[in-house]
């Protein structure tokens, strides 16, 4: 479905991404993990189509989008949840959900009801400004936001930043029920513990390059990502 | 006697408002500060004096003309020069130069095509009262505050209900994340141009009519902006408050302590105005416009 061959990206002169490469495949949920700073982000900007300097190419089924502007790449069916979450701080939380749905004119109450049947938290607070709400009501606005534009691709930077461990769980089982209805998700994750529980493939960056990637079964036992990414220390493991 | 100085500080204070309107479209949806503004005014100004005294006797048809040659010119302002500029990676300070260029050129420009010498519309228009029961007060004033209530009224139904409008709001909150829900930046933002254009030339002819049209007029583009700032800058209430509030300053302050002075009263309440609430009235709204 997107296929991303050595992408490269800047800003101004420095180089960000220096050779990313990977593929999500229809109904996939696939993770990219790595460290601060490694690329991940950028990566999601790119395809968005948000940093236009960029070399390489992506491929969204089959057709070349890496020209493309970014309202176009919204259209083909790509939609990014960013990192911080963005949520529009004036605007209302309903308001909010419709602008998700920008591209398909008018926003049906029964559409609206079925996102807040996800997110039901959601529905009490409707008429709340964005700006409002805490850090897990407004992951829960980003992703319904995300879900009404219909994404065929949904890319989720960091959806467990700064929350709490019952809010991310919640989020992270709205990600399987999404994942379970079809969607295809490329999701971004530093809890690489988390990440690899709920995908199906992993591709781990380091320094603006995929050094590695596999079935997230295989690489949960890999030494390297134990140690770097798992938090389990060498000692540990010998134990 | 108070009566008249509050209808007529209202009425000039709605077209500040008007004017200051179009500073904070801009500003808040596209991040340039055209400081040019005033002489989109100018352009409504002299544009409506021509139209009146050739085309039609139809003062409100003036209005409407005045209002899409402005929109028009605000409009390519955006599409020729800022646009381009932000496109290739210039700075504020590059857009904020190139709308000094626009505040320069543009008057010239005026005074080449409609001459130095400032042109009263016809007194007719300017002449009538308005019976308002126990009193009367000028028709002029009225209709200024009537139509740029009106306006203002469209104004927060358009940006509150309308889904056009909320993708605006939208791009005045972050201009990164608009674009990644699909909204087309560039196309609203020229519009946003458009619209702001066509404010101040509605507001050109409506001042026209209460002093006189030339090529000088956009000054009162600098009032405006303070007027923006007051209220708050980018914000289009705030525009609108700081408007009325200059407006009813200068009108009373001109008036009843010292005409000559009234722009010395006018600006000392303005700093003391910022010195209490340095991001005006209602606040400056944060926008974010990087990745
Ligand atoms: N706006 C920017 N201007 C210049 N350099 C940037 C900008 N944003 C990111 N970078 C640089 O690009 C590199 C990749 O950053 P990116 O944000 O993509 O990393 P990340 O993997 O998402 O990290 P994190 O886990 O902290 O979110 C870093 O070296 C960063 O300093
Ligand atoms: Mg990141």
């Amino acid at each position: 479905m997107l296929n991303v061959e050595h992408l490269q990206a800047f800003y101004g002169n420095a180089q960000a991404l220096e050779d990313i490469s990977f593929t999500v495949n229809e109904g996939e949920i696939v993770c990219l993990i790595g460290n601060n700073g490694a690329g991940k982000s950028t990566t999601l900007m790119s395809i968005s189509g948000i940093i236009k300097q960029k070399q390489g190419t992506i491929q969204f089924n089959g057709e070349d989008i890496s020209q493309l502007p970014a309202h176009k790449i919204v259209s083909k069916g790509i939609i990014q949840v960013p990192e911080g979450r963005r949520i529009f701080p004036t605007l209302t939380v309903e308001e909010n959900l419709k602008i998700g749905g920008f591209l398909k004119g008018k926003i049906s109450k029964a559409r609206l009801e079925e996102i807040y049947s996800i997110f039901p938290r959601l529905k009490e607070r409707r008429k709340q400004l964005g700006g409002s709400l805490s850090g897990g009501e407004q992951q829960m606005l980003a992703i319904g936001r995300a879900m009404i534009g219909e994404p065929k691709l949904l890319m989720l930077d960091e959806p467990s930043l700064g929350l709490a461990p019952q809010i991310i769980d919640m989020i992270f089982d709205s990600i399987i029920a999404l994942r379970k209805s079809g969607m295809t998700i490329l999701l971004i994750e530093q809890n690489a513990e988390l990440a690899l529980d709920v995908s199906d493939r992993a591709y781990v960056v380091e320094l603006g390059k995929c050094v590695l990637s596999g079935e997230c079964e295989v690489l949960r036992n890999d030494q390297q990502i134990q140690s770097i990414y798992l938090g389990q220390h060498e000692q540990e493991s010998v134990v | 006697m108070y009566l008249d100085i509050l209808v007529s500080g209202l009425a000039v204070g709605c077209i500040y408002s008007l004017i200051a309107m179009s500073y904070s479209l801009i500003f808040r949806s596209s991040g340039v500060l055209n400081i040019g503004t005033g002489e989109f005014v100018m352009v409504g100004g002299l544009v409506g004096y021509s139209v009146i005294s050739t085309l039609t006797t139809n003062y409100y048809l003036s209005i409407i003309i005045a209002m899409v040659i402005a929109g028009t010119v605000g409009y390519l302002a955006n599409t020729l020069v800022f646009h381009p500029i932000q496109k290739r990676g210039g700075q504020d300070v590059h857009v904020l130069i190139a709308s000094i260029a626009i505040l320069i050129s543009l008057p010239q420009i005026g005074a080449l095509l409609w001459g130095a010498e400032p042109l009263s519309f016809p007194n007719n228009i300017s002449q009538g009262q308005v019976n308002l029961g126990v009193t009367q007060i000028s028709g002029m004033s009225f209709l200024i505050i009537l139509l740029s209530f009106a306006i203002m009224i469209v104004f927060q139904v358009f940006f509150r209900f309308t889904r056009l409008g909320q993708a605006m709001r939208a791009i005045a909150d972050d201009r990164i994340m608009s674009q990644l829900l699909g909204v087309n930046n560039h196309k609203y933002i020229a519009i946003i141009f458009l619209i702001a254009g066509g404010l101040t030339g509605i507001a050109g002819v409506l001042l026209g009519p209460i002093y006189y049209a030339s090529y000088d007029m956009g000054t009162i583009g600098v009032k405006a902006f303070a007027a923006a700032v007051v209220g708050g800058f980018g914000n289009v209430t705030g525009a609108v408050i700081g408007g009325i509030l200059l407006g009813l300053i200068e009108a009373f302050g001109g008036t009843m302590v010292s005409s000559q002075f009234r722009d010395l009263i006018l600006y000392g309440i303005l700093i003391a105005v910022m010195l209490f609430r340095p991001t005006g009235i209602l606040g400056i709204k944060q926008r974010r416009d990087t990745a």
